[in-house]
This record gives structure tokens, sequence and C-alpha cells, in this order.
């Protein structure tokens, strides 16, 4: 038998990563980059960068509960439910266990959850950089071309985030 | 004829960037902020207002690709394959000639659907729905299914994949499906790819205005020399006389120097008389090489170093010229006239070279007048066909406009910004332009000239005075139109069922008359429909084929002097009664098209016979 399922997990990832993450923030410091490093001149967006800047703080939380949870994907949970239901009480948790430690260590969850966080540190750290450059007061910044690296920093651990994340697992099957 | 006409103009369709919400969309205007271009979406412009975009790229229209495109909390989201398809379709019954075609269609891959709830919108944004199962896995991906249906529906239409879902998982699937790139959402360096996807796949007019229309052939062209630039092989560009080779050529130095102005020289292979004036045009000579070469002279060849250097007429090069032109493109070598055979020089330049002489007929004479290995070498690179004017005479109209300025322009005491009555297309989209687009300038400067003060310029301005427009009756057209001829028969004998009348009594005759005007209105209405696809066109709002009442005509009739409201009068005679027919299916959407544009150009009722 074949079970393939795709749990909540996978969906609060293409919600945080895919829609958040990926279509709305990069996409977001894209445009400020694209802006700074030709110097801004458009009144609208210089008012907005602030609190659209800010969405890191209020998403941050989610992408790491979201990386803390990885191992909802695993294939210990859908055999302790749905896929297991016709495996004696008494063996389900110990097979769901040695399930769960083969996945790990097939997939190097470990490793990869690791790095996902070491990017959430990089995004942290550029974001303080950027943030202390631009004061919360975009039209008081004289030089947006010195901010442009700083952009590019936080995009760039931004953008290697996502990609982490996109490396964790998307959907279980258990032959 | 140079001014800035306009920017490509491409459609984005995402389910997050295009959906509509209460507010403007914050993502959909950041993506036109990171990818520099101009929101155009809707009527008002509202959006792009508030943009203020530094060297745009092209005008963007967004679509969602789902139903509602503006949802809240409560609403089911759905996709909208039938949607997308008709903002690629053609408008039924409107003269489509002239819309502008998409220049390239950016395709998200993730569509997510489902019930819209608050915690939906909270994560996702507004209007978002949950998501379901399949939404974002590769097997069934909506996005992959609209690329099968716009590639096979649409095939000229260049589409590139927009999606944040990793390049490596889907690239087999978009590949095969037949996008022609993929553009990282999120990711440094978009603009650059999409300029590239541009330059690489559109099917857009030259933005200078100095090549003008926007006919599916002569768009197709202009990729062909956009491509020709990215290497440094030599390009051959093809075309019958006075179809604009030399735009072309000028076309195709502009794109080269988009990231640098290089060296453009022109020599016209035709001026010259005497071999050792062509051979020293081209490669220069030396002191003393011929009677009169009292200096060094550098030729053609050395000043267009690191640039172009466009050779027309090339047909006319004489032949010992032509060897040091096969030798300049076989070693990259050549020696100025007079100079010592090891004294050569290294070639850095591209060759473009332009004829409109049957170069393959000039090799197979006896002997040879044009050296069939410098042909060989000159087709290595691309070869850029010119479309002759009457193959695409929907630009027509526009070249007309342009002569008319021009000619306005140069004219001391023109009346400036005269109309141009709609007969005069009519008659001049009744001849066939063997001189092509140099022929009708003349005409419509001579026109201009004779009417000075005039401020419609009418039919009768034209004919009696252009001497020449009058229909070439019954002359064979060279080239195409001949081929095309017999391919529209050969597809009208494959759509013609054929009809068998039984031999019947009287009684029995009567008894099924309906049952034969039936099959006689089935028959005419597939013998219509035939002659109409045999025709068509395809145009860039038309990949399917653009219906022409016109050509249609000549062909069912055999008179090609049908003018175009004869034309139009013929189809509204025979497509009436099968508007009323008692089997509604025979009226065919091409059929109502067709009757449409009958009626569009001739609203008045037809004389009666």
């Amino acid at each position: 038998m074949k079970w393939h399922t795709i749990p909540t997990w996978q969906m609060r990832r293409s919600a945080i990563n895919h829609n958040w993450l990926q279509n709305q923030y990069l996409v977001f410091l894209l445009a400020l980059l694209e802006y700074s490093s030709h110097g801004f001149v458009e009144e609208v967006f210089e008012a907005e960068v602030v609190n659209q800047l800010i969405q890191w703080l209020h998403h941050r939380k989610d992408v790491e509960t979201l990386i803390d949870t990885v191992d909802e994907m695993s294939p210990r949970e859908v055999i302790q439910t749905e896929a297991g239901i016709c495996i004696p009480d008494a063996d389900r948790a110990w097979l769901g266990e040695v399930a769960h430690r083969c996945w790990s260590h097939r997939f190097g969850i470990q490793d990869l959850v690791d790095h996902a966080k070491a990017q959430i540190a990089a995004a942290d750290e550029a974001y303080d950089a950027l943030v202390a450059a631009i004061s919360f007061d975009p039209s008081a910044v004289k030089h947006w071309e010195a901010v442009a690296s700083m952009v590019r920093g936080l995009h760039g651990a931004c953008f290697e985030l996502s990609q982490a994340i996109s490396r964790l697992p998307s959907h279980v099957e258990i032959t | 004829m140079s001014r800035k006409v306009g920017l490509p103009r491409i459609l984005v369709i995402d389910d997050q960037f295009g959906r509509e919400t209460a507010n403007k969309n914050q993502d959909r205007l950041n993506f036109c902020r990171s990818h520099r271009l101009i929101e155009v979406t809707g009527k008002s412009g509202d959006a792009s207002s508030e943009l203020s975009i530094r060297d745009p790229i092209a005008e963007a229209v967004f679509f969602r690709g789902q139903l509602p495109v503006r949802a809240s909390v409560g609403d089911f989201v759905y996709n909208d394959l039938d949607g997308i398809l008709s903002l690629l379709a053609p408008e039924p019954g409107v003269d489509n000639s002239y819309r502008i075609p998409w220049a390239l269609v950016l395709l998200d891959l993730c569509f997510y659907t489902g019930s819209v709830t608050a915690e939906s919108e909270a994560l996702r944004g507004p209007g978002m729905p949950e998501g379901v199962a399949g939404d974002e896995q590769p097997q069934t991906l909506f996005g992959l299914e609209i690329l099968v249906e716009l590639t096979e529906r649409f095939p000229e239409t260049p589409i590139a994949i927009l999606s944040s879902v990793p390049q490596w998982q889907v690239k087999d699937e978009y590949i095969h499906r037949g996008a022609v790139g993929f553009l990282p959402k999120g990711g440094i360096g978009g603009p650059e790819l999409l300029e590239d996807y541009l330059f690489d796949h559109a099917l857009v007019p030259d933005f200078e205005g100095e090549v003008v229309g926007h006919s599916k052939a002569l768009l197709r062209c202009l990729r062909v020399a956009r491509r020709s630039t990215i290497h440094d092989r030599p390009v051959l560009i093809r075309g019958e006389r006075g179809t604009g080779k030399e735009l072309l050529a000028n076309y195709i130095h502009r794109q080269r120097s988009r990231s640098g102005t290089v060296p453009f020289v022109r020599l016209n292979c035709g001026q010259f008389s005497d071999p050792n004036m062509a051979f020293s045009a081209l490669f220069g000579h030396k002191k003393g090489a011929f009677t009169g070469a009292d200096s060094n002279r550098m030729g053609a060849v050395q000043s267009a170093s690191a640039g172009l250097l466009f050779l027309d007429e090339i047909g006319n090069l004489p032949l010992p010229v032509q060897a040091g032109l096969h030798r300049l493109l076989q070693e990259g070598e050549y020696s100025p006239l007079g100079a010592e055979e090891t004294a050569t020089r290294d070639f850095s330049a591209k060759l473009l070279a332009a004829t409109n002489t049957d170069l393959e007929g000039l090799t197979l004479k006896d002997p040879p007048q044009f050296f069939p290995d410098l042909l060989d070498r000159l087709k290595l690179g691309d070869v850029v066909y010119l479309p002759s004017l009457r193959d695409r005479l929907e630009d027509l109209p526009d070249l007309t406009l342009e002569f008319v300025r021009q000619a306005e322009r140069e004219l001391p005491g023109a009346f400036q910004g005269r109309e141009i009555a709609p007969e005069v297309f009519d008659l001049l989209t009744s001849y066939d332009w063997p001189g092509n687009i140099r022929e009708l300038g003349a005409c419509i400067r001579r026109a201009v000239s004779a009417y000075k003060h005039i401020e419609i310029l009418t039919a009768r301005c034209i004919e009696p005075l252009a001497g020449g427009v009058s229909r070439p009756r019954g002359a064979s057209t060279p080239g195409s139109l001949q081929a095309g001829e017999a391919q529209e028969l050969q597809s009208l004998r494959r759509n013609c069922p054929d009809f068998v009348y039984d031999a019947l009594n009287p009684r029995e005759l009567t008894a099924r008359l309906p049952e034969i005007q039936n099959r006689h209105q089935q028959e005419m209405a597939d013998y219509l429909s035939a002659v109409l696809q045999a025709t068509s066109r395809p145009s860039p709002d038309h990949p399917e084929g653009e219906i022409l009442l016109h050509p249609a005509a000549k062909l069912m009739t055999g008179d090609r002097s049908i003018s175009a409201s004869e034309a139009a009068d013929l189809f509204k005679r025979l497509l009436r009664p099968l508007e009323k027919a008692a089997d509604a299916t025979l009226f065919t959407p091409w059929l109502q098209n067709a009757l449409a544009r009958a009626v569009k150009i001739r609203p008045s009722r037809p004389p009666e016979e």
C-alpha cells in the first residue's frame, strides 16, 4: 500500500514561505533595492518602507515555529494516525519511532533545520543593520546608495532562508 | 521616421499579484517597482500614476487567473482557465488587426484555491484562500495546465514562468511544455532576465518607430533580426525591392548597440562599374595600386572594425571582389589592393549583406555570376526574410499615415495632420504593390504634393495621380501568393465534403426538399468556412488565423480585381441565409465573425442581384 499525504504543516509552509517571504517580503526588498540603488524618488513608496520593512518582526516568529515543527512531516505522525489504524497499538509506537529516526537520518533533517535557523540569525543581523541605517525615517536618509548594500544583505539572507525552508520535506510518503 | 512609439506590453498571470484587493495590491506594486514595469491593468491607471519607474522595461497587465478576482472572507476561490484564454483570444465580431499583442506572458505556477478565511488572509494576504492539496504539487500545478493550453492555442506568444517554486523541481515540466524561461520570484536579476526574454522571444514592433508596422510577418522578421545580433556570424537580409532592407540593417545596428554604440559602415555594392574601385572601397588600397591611387586608403572593412559592415545589393558585387569577401569570411583576413599577399589584416566586424536578387540562380549560371562558396558562407549565419507589402497589408494604414505625415512635413505650406478617408485604404489594399513600401511612399507623396491644401485625403486624390495605382489585372504575382493559393486550394478540397445527389423521383425529391435544403446550407457553410480558414492569416491577436474577406472573395470568385467592398457585399449575401438557417449550429463562430466583419465594412444593405 502506498500512503501519500500533505499535512497541514506543508500548507503552513506554503503560506509563510511562498506567499509571505518569497512573494511579499523578498519582492518588497527587491523594490527597495531597485530604488535605493538609484536614489529614492517615489514618495509613496518612501512612506511605506518602514511599515513593509518591519514585517520581518511580525513574521519572524511564524518562520521559526515552522522550522521547529518540521517533525510534523515525519512518517511517525502518519503511522500514529491515519496510516497506522491497521497496526496493533503495541507496535504502533515503536514502529513510528523507527520510521521517524530513519526519515530524520535519511533526509538530514537536523542539518536542514540548523541551516535554516542560521539563516534566521543572519536575517536578524542584516535587518538590524538596515533599520539602524534608516532609523525608522526614510525621508531623513540622505544617501540611499549607501543603504543599498544593507538592503542587498537583508535580501540575500532572506533569500537563503527561503531556499532553506524550501529544502525541508514537502510531503509524507509511506510505501 | 524616428520616434519612440511605446513599450512592449506583457501579461502577468499570478494569483497573488493579479488579485484585486480593497486597497491597492502592495505586492503587485512592489513587483512592478522591482522589475521596472509600468502597471496598466484596467483603464484608470491609478496604480501606475503613483509609481515612478526608472527606465521602464515594459507595461504590465495583471490577471489573477481565478474567480472571484476580488475575494473576501467567506468566498470560495477557484481557477479560471476560460478567463485566461479569453485574454489572449481575439475578440469575436471585432476587427482585432490593431490590437496590441502580448509581447510576453509571465505565468505563475501555484494558484491557491479553496475558502478564504480570516486565517488565510492573515497568512497569505488579503483575498487569498487556504489552499488545497494539489495546489502546489508539481504534477498538478494549475500553472502547468495553463501553459499547455496557451502554447497549444497561441504558439507564437512567448511564455516565461514566474514562480517561487524551486526551479529544479519543475524544469522538466515547464521546458517540455514550451516555456521560454524561468523568472524566480524574489531573486536578484529579474529585470535583466525579463529584458532578455523580451529581446529573444517577443513579437514586438520597432519601438523607435523607424521600421513601421506590427503585422505578424514583420514582427517575426524583427525577432530573427534581433536574435542575429547576439553572434558574430554574417546576416543575409533578403526581400523584394522596396521592402526596407536598409531600415532593417539600421534596426540590427540599433539592437547590436544596446550596450554601447558600435561603428556602422554601409557600402552599396551596386555603385561600382570597375572591380578595382569596388575592391578598394571594400578592402582599401595601397598607394600606387592603380592609376590615380596616389595615397593609401582605408576600406569599409577596416572602418567597420568591431562594428557592423553593411553590404547592400551584394548580388552586384563584382566576382573578383567576391573572392576577397569569401576569404574574409572564411579566414577572417583580407589584404588591401596593391598590398603584399602576406600583409594580411584581421577582420573584426559583423557582416550584414542585403539583396533582392536570386543569388542561388546566379550561382547556377554558366559561368556563375555569384560565387557559390560565398553564398554558403553568407548563409552560415542568419537569413532574415523581409515580407513584401502585400504579405503585410495590415501594416498599410500605419505606413500610409506615416508617409502622409512625412510628405506634409517636407512640403512647405501643406496642410498638416490631414485625415485619410477609409476608402483610401480600400483602394490601396486592392493593389499588389510590386514596388512595395518604396512604391507606396512615392504614391502617397505624389498625392499629398498634388493636393497639399486639402484636409482629407480621399481615393480621388490618389488614383488619377499615381498613374500606377490601378490593379494589375490578371498579372501574376511573384513569390508567395501563388504558392499560398495552391495551399488554399488543397485546403479547400480537403474541407469540402462530397455530396451525392441520388436519382430520386419528383415525389421523393419533394419530400426530401427540407433535407436537401439543409444539406445545401451545410455544404455552403462548410465551403465558406473552408475558404475563410484557407485564406486566414495568423496575426499577433489571431494565432489561429484572422479572417480576411478580401482574399477569401478573390479565391471564391477567381476575380482578382474584386474590391474589398464588393467582397464584403458578397459575404453578406451568402451568410445572411445561414444566419437564419433552421440548424443554428451551421452558423459557426467563424461565419459569425465573417458576417460581422462584412457588416462593419459595408453597413448598408448590399445591392440586390
